[in-house]
């Protein structure tokens, strides 16, 4: 696949560099790695009540069981007990309460996985149950929050309203999202000398799964050690939450000196981990008698579950988000991050972004129908434009919100398609199909500015050959290639002189988690940052070897050029040179995006480096007789900027836009009254088969500059395209409605096929 | 001693029979590019290819190691990613890497592994079909449109293969390596040398099995198992004595699982039974009757069809004869799990595991089957002195119950003599005959949750009907949260035939996941009987079904979704039948 002589102008379509490892299986992931000699094996005892007041919690059983070396529980833990991030309000280990059905309340530590786990069911436990909460709106009526609530202001809603030719109201709701990553948690931990551990985490954040096992220890960062290879899948689920089992390892590991392994089975991992929050909103929303939308006002009840977690920051860009793509003069948005009796729920893929979207996709979906309008027609009349002001204080620059709609109306032909759909609904009396348009407007920088910076690690070997350590983490999102792509065409050489190594905490230090969709952004930044440093010292060689001014001379194709001529020195000579004449090979690459800020005292400010915009058309198909649906097309007009690898960026778009389809139809994760997880494994949570993606899928890719604050003017794109899938839940609706308009169906998701057969059938 | 080709390597191994495949491959041969992803068969991380002679030659079919016992394994070829890996790419290989058909990998292998099974297959070469061979595998980065386009270039790479003497072109096309070639014949000499070890148990005779547990089984010491404890120290120290009660899911392989070693297991599929009691399984006597060639026939014989109780679901689907009665078979076939896990799924497993949603149950419900069970312990076919008794391990959660996992007992009936009777429709013994065996209508087998008409030493030996006739209208109708590779919420199936007049000659409805047992809707086929079925005849049925289910709330809707949706569906079968289409029609909202 590579060649040497591939350079900048042809590196935006190398494949995949992992590609390869992962066809023919030697692709190393966690569970992969070779056990050490000494290896031990540890299973998590979890409480089976979702509330309650430990009463008796006795280990001694299990620990005299056969092949079980050791229980631990929070007594012995030497540092904090503790393993919540931006707040710290959740023990590894429970101590005298259970606040979820599978939160960890003993430690098993065996010779075999068989043995920690025959051991589990010697656990004596005696838990007196307190009421249980799953609803998030009951938690906060009983004012069980998990952190301070957050106000997003613009204008004057309570005046607009009242100038309002016409006001809404409503209610709107979306389920929870198991991120059934293919490849579970896990963690590996092995003792290094002194006190010092060595953790292989599948994390997407190792600063955290650093900071949590240290001070779990009373330890220093320094002491341990946090290695990542790649994920098998991660969407924001291995963000924080994968410092729960690293802890567990490095608890053990700390007390027995021995290898630690723990890698839960997936029933296991699926009820002990959080999952995209669930949330319901009150909306209210005015248009005045052009059908401009003039007021909005949203309160949003996030089910956090019982600890903090990430959704403190979730509530954040739920408000960044809660407008969407619209262009709306008086706005309030509350957030209230509920504490409930569930799992604490964390990052996922849009990280409440698409929450907030959908409920004002709904209010304007409601406005519509009550208006006798098309919904299509409302949305783009109050599409925003260049220069809009969020309701956070950003002013908006290179908005492409109308000309992506535009180009997808004419570009997929809107109006012979609704031709086409009426027609097809006319002699179809068991067949509806419905059409929608779901434009999206996505910001881009993690919304708490601090986090935004990155740094590499360069080392140019005296043969040529270069390594390449950032603080990205590969979890198939292709980030290793575009970070080898970056290296190459900055140091002009052949990608495969190039190694991007694992992520690890002594090569680069104080990573940012790879998420927020800006990991490409700011890795690469760091990357080119570290490259240039090293060129500028190269160049100073090689205007020696050349005899000539630094500034004639140009280093690309693996050559330098003089004045644009070859000089006769190739990439090897030049290094070999610079290595004799003593000069530093090595390089650390610092980023940090530039202009941003935000003020949380006052909600306002210039949060993201830029946004992202689009917008997708959806048709479906539902057999009315059955409930069931098949999505005909969904055919997007995206803003990719200049994209640095077309192929992989196409493969980001579709993931996450059948990602999003998933959610909002087919994935429900049910909990009972009780707080248990009834969606508990694959064979009752179901996520989209090849056989339920959308027949055509068209991702047409706008042709734009990009964004000189994307690297190399290519746009992130991890996390945009899921909320393309919120057209899906809309394009049921209207396919419902045409065989029932008198259904009566909530703006709740997602539409399983029970909800559409109910909306069908009027029930 | 199991003995088996993995890859390009003969093994031999005393694990436990009733262990995984994957377990073995993965941990134990340090095979890591078979992956695990859900241990359940429902996400197809750790497909591997199984080569097997189906009709004299060799015939490799996609499963997922998960749920495959290791005993299974026996006198076949496994396939791991690592056997198919040359110096270079294949061109599946390649096709996922150009098209960009990976991206965090995990799930890869398991797609790699299934297109090369399509790509074995002799006659397939349609791109449906190459869609079709990995419906059992789950990816949740690419959103599969570029998997989609590396199956059109597999597709388009295969459109050379000859039908005969497939394999010499696929070794020179690089599809698969070389060793390849020399497969059939290393097989037949293995399966040669190992013969005899236990007669007429066809590939079982390569295994044996399980523990002893002597006060259960005594004739079990006769074989030698005493070993087996000193070869797996790690199980036994596993003490089933723990009291799980308060944590029904605390197993992280099971739901409520008390593993219990003193009981023998008959494993068919093993596709539920893993699922259900995995340490069950790997930890106790198992007696494997999946490729016992006397239960695997399907037969034709004086107006009844008769499949044997270890016939797999691939098999019916792909019976020329089960065809000619079904036209859409495979359309209704489809609907049941996926193609790894209906290669190895048996019938009598799926009938005999009562789920209240199996979706066989509710076709064979509909084709008002009989069952032949036979009492080994009394019959006059003489057990041979190793053969242990068979105790079914009734699976109690109903996690996977469109799988099936066999209780039919290998060999007591060599004879096969078919006396299926359509005038014993009830419960019928035919002990006087010296053959212990007896034959129950299945409508008359499900007693309650879970509980069957089924002595603990009777097995399912085959299972019979009438097929339908021509003109006889048939349908299957099932409704999951997806489509394909999912449970029922519901699953009706619908048999009719009107007589010249336009009067219902025969009826039979059967429903799932609408109650405790698969239910056959009498008072609702009753009464159809004699009517025609017109608008208000069958607005009537409608009434009398609804009265005749319990469904309940669960996970996969709620008990009104249920009603609702088996009234759609049973809609949907004279929908199908284009009988009294104004019945349908007044069902719309006015």
């Amino acid at each position: 696949m590579i060649t040497a002589t591939k350079t900048e102008s042809s590196t935006r379509t190398l494949v995949n560099i992992d590609a390869n490892g992962h066809v023919t299986g030697r692709s190393l992931y966690l569970d992969d790695l070779p056990v050490l000699e000494g290896t031990l094996f540890a299973k998590i005892f979890d409480s089976p009540i979702a509330h309650g007041t430990i009463r008796k919690l006795d280990g001694s059983r299990a620990a005299a069981a056969p092949g079980v070396v050791r229980v631990f529980s929070y007594k012995d833990i030497p540092g904090h007990n503790n393993i919540g991030g931006i707040i710290a309000d959740e023990p590894l280990l429970a101590e005298d309460k259970v606040l979820f059905r599978g939160q960890p309340l003993l430690l098993i530590v065996a010779e075999s996985e068989d043995a920690a786990e025959a051991a589990l069911a010697l656990v004596e436990v005696e838990i007196d149950p307190l009421p249980v909460i799953t609803d998030p709106k009951e938690a906060f009526a009983q004012g069980a929050l998990l952190c301070g609530s957050r106000q997003f202001k613009k204008g004057d809603v309570q005046n607009a309203f009242a100038g309002c030719a016409h006001v809404f109201e409503g209610e709107a709701e979306t389920g929870g999202q198991e991120h059934l990553y293919l490849e579970t948690h896990g963690a590996y931990a092995y003792p290094l000398e002194n006190q010092n551990i060595r953790v292989y985490s599948s994390t997407q954040g190792l600063r955290h799964v650093q900071e949590t096992v240290a001070h779990l220890l009373g330890l220093g960062m320094h002491c341990v050690e946090v290695d990542v290879t790649r994920l098998g899948g991660g969407f924001g689920g291995k963000e924080d939450q994968a410092a729960m089992w690293a802890s567990m390892c490095g608890l053990a590991v700390h007390h027995l000196r021995r290898p630690i392994k723990c890698v839960p089975h997936r029933m296991e991992d699926m009820r002990m981990s959080g999952k995209r929050n669930p949330y319901k909103c009150d909306y209210r929303i005015g248009l005045d008698e052009a059908y401009k939308i003039v007021a909005f006002e949203a309160t949003y009840y996030q089910n956090g579950g019982a600890a903090a977690d990430l959704s403190p920051a979730i509530q954040e860009r739920t408000l960044f988000h809660g407008t969407n793509t619209y262009g709306i003069d008086h706005v309030h948005l509350t957030t209230h991050s509920c504490r409930t009796n569930l799992p604490p729920n964390t990052a996922f893929r849009g990280f409440g972004g698409p929450q907030g979207m959908f409920m004002i996709e709904s209010a304007i979906d409601h406005a519509a129908r009550a208006l006798g309008l098309d919904t299509i027609e409302l949305q783009r009349r109050n599409l925003m434009k260049e220069g809009y002001e969020f309701s956070y204080g950003q002013i908006a620059a290179g908005v492409a919100a109308e000309e992506c709609w535009d180009e997808a109306v004419q570009r997929f032909d809107l109006e012979d398609r609704r031709i086409q759909v009426d027609a097809f609904n006319e002699t179809h009396p068991f067949k509806k199909k419905g059409l929608s348009l779901m434009p999206i407007c996505f910001g881009i920088s993690f919304t708490n500015t601090m986090m935004n910076q990155a740094r590499s690690l360069i080392h140019i070997y005296w043969d040529g050959s270069v390594s390449v350590s950032t603080g990205a983490v590969e979890m198939g999102q292709g980030i290793n290639t575009k970070m080898l792509q970056v290296a190459a065409d900055a140091l002009g050489i052949a990608p495969s002189r190039v190694r991007v190594e694992s992520t690890n905490t002594t090569r680069v230090a104080n990573t940012s988690p790879s998420a927020a969709s800006a990991t490409a952004d700011l890795n690469g930044k760091a990357v080119e940052d570290g490259c240039t440093q090293l060129m500028q010292r190269l160049k100073a060689v090689a205007a020696g070897l050349a005899n000539v001014d630094e500034a004639s001379i140009s280093i690309r194709d693996e050559q330098v050029f003089t004045n644009g001529l070859a000089a006769g020195i190739d990439w090897p000579t030049l290094v070999r040179t610079a290595f004799t004449q003593r000069v530093n090979l090595s390089a650390k690459g610092h980023y940090s995006t530039p202009d941003i800020h935000f003020d949380k005292t006052k909600e306002k400010g210039h949060p993201f480096a830029y946004h992202v915009y689009g917008t997708a058309l959806t048709e479906v198909t539902v057999d009315c007789l059955r409930g069931t649906y098949v999505f005909d097309a969904v055919e997007v007009v995206h803003d990719f900027g200049s994209s640095i690898n077309t192929l992989i960026d196409l493969g980001q778009c579709e993931g996450g836009i059948v990602q999003g389809i998933g959610w909002m139809t087919m994935e429900e994760v049910v909990y009972n009254t009780d707080g248990k997880l009834l969606s508990n494994a694959l064979s009752t949570y179901k996520i989209p088969d090849i056989y339920s993606v959308p027949k055509v899928l068209d991702i047409h890719f706008l042709q734009t500059t990009g964004h000189p604050l994307a690297i190399k003017g290519s746009k992130a794109v991890g996390e945009p395209p899921l909320m393309y899938g919120i057209g899906a839940y809309f394009a049921l609706r209207n396919a419902i409605k045409t065989f029932n308009p008198k259904a009566q169906m909530p703006y709740v998701s997602p539409m399983t096929p029970e909800r559409v057969l109910l909306g069908l059938y009027g029930i | 001693m199991i003995r088996f080709l993995l890859n390009d390597t003969e093994v031999a191994t005393d694990r436990a029979p009733g262990g995984t495949l994957l377990d073995f491959v993965r941990y134990h041969k340090r095979l890591t590019g078979t992956k695990i992803g859900c241990r359940e068969g429902d996400c197809g991380a750790c497909t591997v290819l199984v080569g097997d002679f189906e009709e004299g030659s060799l015939r490799y079919r996609s499963v997922t190691s998960c749920l495959m016992p290791l005993g299974n394994a026996a006198g076949k070829h496994i396939v791991s990613i690592e056997g198919l890996n040359m110096a270079g790419l294949s061109p599946v290989q390649q096709a996922m890497v150009e098209t960009n058909g990976t991206q965090c990998g995990f799930c890869t292998l398991g797609f790699v592994l299934s297109f090369t099974g399509f790509v074995m297959s002799p006659k397939a070469r349609h791109y449906d079909e190459a869609i079709a061979a990995i419906d059992g595998n789950i990816c949740r980065c690419t959103g599969y449109k570029s998997i989609e386009r590396a199956a059109r270039r597999i597709t388009d790479d295969i459109q050379g293969k000859p039908a005969e003497d497939t394999l010499p072109w696929l070794v020179q096309e690089g599809f698969i390596p070389a060793y390849f070639s020399g497969i059939e014949d290393k097989l037949r000499a293995l399966r040669t040398r190992s013969a005899g070890v236990r007669p007429g148990h066809g590939s079982a005779a390569l295994t044996m099995t399980g523990e002893s547990e002597a006060d259960c089984h005594p004739e079990r010491s006769e074989t030698g198992m005493e070993g087996d404890a000193s070869c797996h120290p790690e199980r036994s120290e596993t003490g089933m004595e723990g009291d799980a009660s308060c944590h029904p899911e605390r197993s992280r392989r099971v739901t409520g699982e008390h593993p219990e070693r003193s009981r023998s297991v008959i494993v068919g599929g093993g596709t539920d039974l893993i699922v259900q009691r995995p340490l069950t399984v790997a930890q106790s006597d198992v007696y494997l009757v999946h490729d016992d060639p006397s239960l695997k026939s399907i037969e034709y014989s004086h107006g009844f069809l008769h499949l044997g109780g270890a016939v797999t679901v691939t098999q019916i689907l792909e019976s020329g004869v089960v065809n000619s009665f079904f036209p859409q078979l495979a359309q209704h076939l489809k609907l049941v799990s996926s193609t790894p896990i209906r290669n190895m799924a048996t019938l009598g497993g799926n009938l005999v595991n009562a789920s209240p949603i199996g979706d066989l149950t509710i076709y064979l419900l509909a084709l008002d089957a009989t069952l032949t069970l036979c009492a080994p312990g009394h019959g006059s076919t003489a057990l041979t002195g190793t053969q242990p008794l068979g105790v079914v391990c009734e699976t109690e959660a109903d996690c996977h119950p469109d799988r099936s996992q066999s209780n039919t007992e290998a060999d007591c009936h060599p004879e096969r003599s078919r006396r299926v009777t359509g005038e014993h429709p009830e419960r019928s013994q035919t002990g006087t005959e010296g053959s212990g065996r007896r034959t129950v209508r299945l409508r008359d087998f499900y007693k309650g949750y879970k509980s069957i008409d089924k002595s603990a030493d009777e097995i399912v030996e085959s299972i019979s009907f009438i097929p339908p006739a021509e003109g006889t209208f048939f349908n299957f109708e099932k409704v999951s949260k997806r489509t394909y590779l999912d449970i029922a919420s519901v699953n009706t199936a619908c048999q009719l035939r009107l007589n010249d007049n336009g009067v219902v000659a025969l009826a039979h409805l059967s429903a799932g996941g609408v109650g405790p047992t698969p239910k056959y809707l009498a008072a609702t086929s009753a009464y159809l009987q004699g009517k025609v079925p017109d608008a208000a005849t069958l607005s009537e049925a409608l009434s009398i079904a609804n009265g005749e289910v319990t469904p309940i709330s669960d996970a996969r809707g709620t008990e009104a979704y249920k009603r609702l949706l088996l009234r759609q569906l049973i809609a949907a079968h004279f929908h199908s039948f284009s009988i009294a289409p104004d019945f349908v029609t007044n069902l719309i909202p006015q």
